[in-house]
């Protein structure tokens, strides 16, 4: 064939493929960018676009999109890379070629999404990633043959270590672009009506046949898609359905038995596989073991109980050297600026404020060691495998375990993360119990009131009250979801249908780029968010200024603007056992929850005279006394107070993305409303109720 | 210090603080590797 297309200016190339076969790895490599990749499905979930240059120095847009096994779509991430592809994404325009990454020990199943976008007839270059990995089990594939059989170019690439991505390059460099020289077959009767059905659509002729092949193949679940069109093409296109069905052939099973037909064909030419040996491999023998329904879970257990004693343990070296510095700064600083009001905001305000936050940096690095390390090494799709039985006892779907897994680092990617949960009800559902999920910025609150509650027990302890409070956070979230998923939101569960990655050697460069990137980011937001709310916060605690200018420190802070706050909040809290002091901390933590460690500092540094003394904030809470004399920190309130970040919904990005992601504001609201009543509930029980069992 | 000067220094760095939040870019999030918004923004 000579059809080619000529190079435009700048060349829009979208990257499509299965999922986890390695397309944000590709990207990376191509553009220098750092989308997030992990050894488990589903990472990336919206279309991310870089620029590269090509081997001529030639911008291309390069469009990275989310993993699909089919053009079929049923989960909103998979209707992105239809879109894209089809050049239906407003604001994008169709990619001038498309690069399809296959993944070399699964050519079967890749395959099949080849063979739809060969359809699309666009310029097509096919990446056959992880070839390396192919080769050490033994399956070897002819290259050329390949080119020969899909009529496109193919280019073996490992691209974890940068293999065959100059070929590719290369490629997507030429000046014109091949268009694929062959089309995958179909039955001869879905052509025809294929053909006819394109001729009607209102579309532009390169995406007419794909587009009536999509539309003819719609099944039950997706007719909905039809309601986009005009009621000629709804019923052109339910009279060809009806017309192949008369004959006796059901439109998409039909076509799918012909794709895979000719993939068998292609596979049996161009891939050579061992023949499989008697017994398990290594690869089943650890499934078998990390999925099983006891070992599994200890597996689990163990390995998350060793994260966070490492937390407790490992951390505490360095935050005791940024604790030092700050402490040693705010002396230094205190005793070489003249006294004024200037000294007192920069000692008393920004240097406590950001430095309390600061000081938790060295854990939210082990925390992403931790975590890469498992996502890396393929475990985390295990662990999935293993909550599916637990989520699927409460109406989730497995595919919510990966939303729910991100939402521990933050809620905002898990709450996005839940694109991949095709039914609604379910998604709805997995954003509606993602904030329940200990975030990172939980982890400086904890750590300051495990500290003020256990100050000398063992790292073991400790640890173990961390995992509770994760735990109280995953279990409440599967009691909501069953709540919800037997009112609000009910539905049949579907079965998850998983692919479990293989077992990897965890690159620690990737783990050492994450935890540097997630370090830069909470130092940054500490000197720029934080920052600027301890200095608003000073400000608030300062003033107005006490009209007796004998006022101790904490009449002073008892009239101020802060003060006054949280004495009108104090009513509502006072059942809980809380002051108008923290109460001031609960309302700083809605504009992030980890300020409510640099507001105590604030307002305990306000009274407690840090400039002469460096009494730790731990130390200065526990001495905290209520107007009786009795300790205002005593275990209940630190357990409640722990509970209730545990339980509140205190974070106003998230709900901004619930409101974007469901399309409504009742969602977002209904969360606050819910959650806040939670989290007061909650921390009652926990104070009152241990008060009546004489509980402190 | 002049009380006059430490006012208008520290007036000047409380109003920055709320121009901080006033005028800075809308972010959904703190962002990050894994943070889909702030790898949008990179790209």
């Amino acid at each position: 064939m000579s059809a080619v297309m000529s190079a435009p200016s700048v060349r829009h190339v979208a990257i499509a493929g299965n999922p986890n076969c390695g397309k944000s790895t590709i990207f990376n490599a191509l553009t220098g960018l750092r989308q997030k990749v992990g050894n488990y499905p589903g990472v990336t979930v919206e279309r991310k676009e870089g620029r590269f240059y090509g081997s001529h120095g030639e911008p291309m847009n390069l469009l990275d999109l989310p993993g699909s096994y089919s053009l079929q779509v049923r989960a909103p991430d998979e209707a992105v890379s239809r879109d894209v592809l089809l050049g239906r994404e407003p604001g994008t325009p169709q990619p001038d070629a498309v690069v399809v990454v296959v993944d070399a020990s699964n050519l079967e199943r890749n395959l099949y999404l080849v063979a739809q976008i060969l359809d699309l007839h666009l310029p097509t270059v096919v990446a056959l990633n992880m070839v390396d990995m192919a080769e050490r089990v033994g399956i070897r594939i002819d290259v050329p043959a390949l080119a020969e059989e899909l009529g496109v170019p193919v280019i073996p690439v490992v691209a974890t270590q940068g293999r065959g991505l100059v070929e590719l390059k290369q490629t997507l460099s030429r000046q014109s672009l091949a268009l694929p020289a062959k089309r995958p077959p179909m039955p001869e009767a879905i052509e025809a009506e294929v053909r006819a059905l394109a001729e009607q659509l209102p579309v532009d002729n390169a995406v007419a046949f794909p587009e009536a092949l999509l539309l003819l193949t719609l099944h039950d679940q997706t007719l909905d898609d039809l309601a986009e069109h005009n009621a000629e093409i709804v019923q052109a296109t339910l009279a060809a359905q009806e017309r192949l069905r008369a004959a006796g052939l059901d439109p998409l099973s039909a076509l799918v038995e012909a794709r895979y037909e000719w993939i068998n064909q292609v596979c049996e030419r161009t891939v050579h596989k061992p023949d499989a040996g008697p017994g398990l491999s290594v690869s089943d023998r650890m499934d078998h073991f990390l999925t099983h329904r006891v070992w599994g879970w200890v597996v689990f257990l163990g390995a998350m109980t060793l994260m966070f004693l490492s937390i407790f343990t490992l951390a505490q070296i360095p935050m005791g050297w940024i604790d030092s510095g700050v402490h040693a700064l705010g002396g230094w600083l205190a005793g070489q600026l003249p006294e004024s009001q200037l000294r007192d905001l920069i000692v008393d305000g920004a240097i406590p404020g950001v430095g309390g936050v600061l000081m938790f940096l060295p854990q939210i690095m082990i925390l992403y060691f931790f975590l890469g390390l498992l996502e890396d090494s393929g475990y985390m799709a295990r662990a999935a495998f293993l909550m599916d039985r637990v989520m699927s006892s409460v109406g989730l779907h497995g595919k919510s375990f990966i939303p729910l897994l991100s939402s521990f680092a933050c809620a905002i990617p898990g709450i996005m993360a839940a694109r991949t949960v095709e039914n609604r009800q379910d998604r709805i559902a997995t954003i509606l119990i993602a904030p329940l999920m200990s975030c990172s910025a939980r982890i400086p609150v904890y750590t300051l009131m495990i500290a003020v509650l256990l100050p000398t027990t063992s790292a073991l302890a400790k640890a173990g009250m961390m995992l509770g409070l994760y735990l109280l956070g995953i279990v409440m979230a599967f009691v909501l979801a069953w709540i919800f998923k037997k009112t609000l939101l009910k539905s049949e569960t579907s079965m998850l249908l998983l692919e479990l990655p293989p077992y990897r050697k965890p690159s620690l460069r990737s783990v050492a780029l994450c935890m540097k990137e997630r370090a830069s980011l909470f130092a940054t937001r500490a000197g720029t968010v934080i920052l600027a709310l301890s200095v608003l916060l000073w400000a608030l605690a300062t003033y107005p200024k006490p009209a007796n200018p004998d006022a101790t420190r904490g009449e002073a802070i008892a009239q101020s603007f802060a003060g006054q706050m949280g004495r009108a909040l104090e009513p509502a809290i006072r059942p809980l056992g809380y002051d108008w002091k923290i109460g001031i901390g609960l309302i700083s933590s809605f504009a992030a929850r980890e300020v409510f460690v640099g507001t105590m500092a604030i307002v305990y540094n306000v009274e407690g005279d840090m400039k002469e003394g460096t009494t730790s904030l731990r130390d200065t809470m526990r001495a905290e006394r209520r107007a009786d004399g009795a300790p205002m920190f005593t275990p209940l309130v630190c357990v409640g107070l722990m509970v209730f970040y545990v339980l509140a919904m205190q974070c106003i990005s998230t709900l901004a993305v619930v409101r974007r992601e469901t399309n409504s504001w009742s969602w977002p609201l209904f969360m606050v409303a819910l959650y806040t009543v939670l989290a007061w509930v909650g921390s009652f029980v926990v104070f009152q109720g241990g008060h009546i069992l004489g509980f402190q | 210090m002049n009380p006059i000067l430490d006012q208008l220094l520290v007036g000047a760095l409380v109003l920055s603080a709320l121009a901080f939040f006033v005028f800075r870019k809308k972010k959904a999030c703190g962002g990050g590797c894994d943070c889909p918004v702030d790898r949008r923004r990179k790209s």
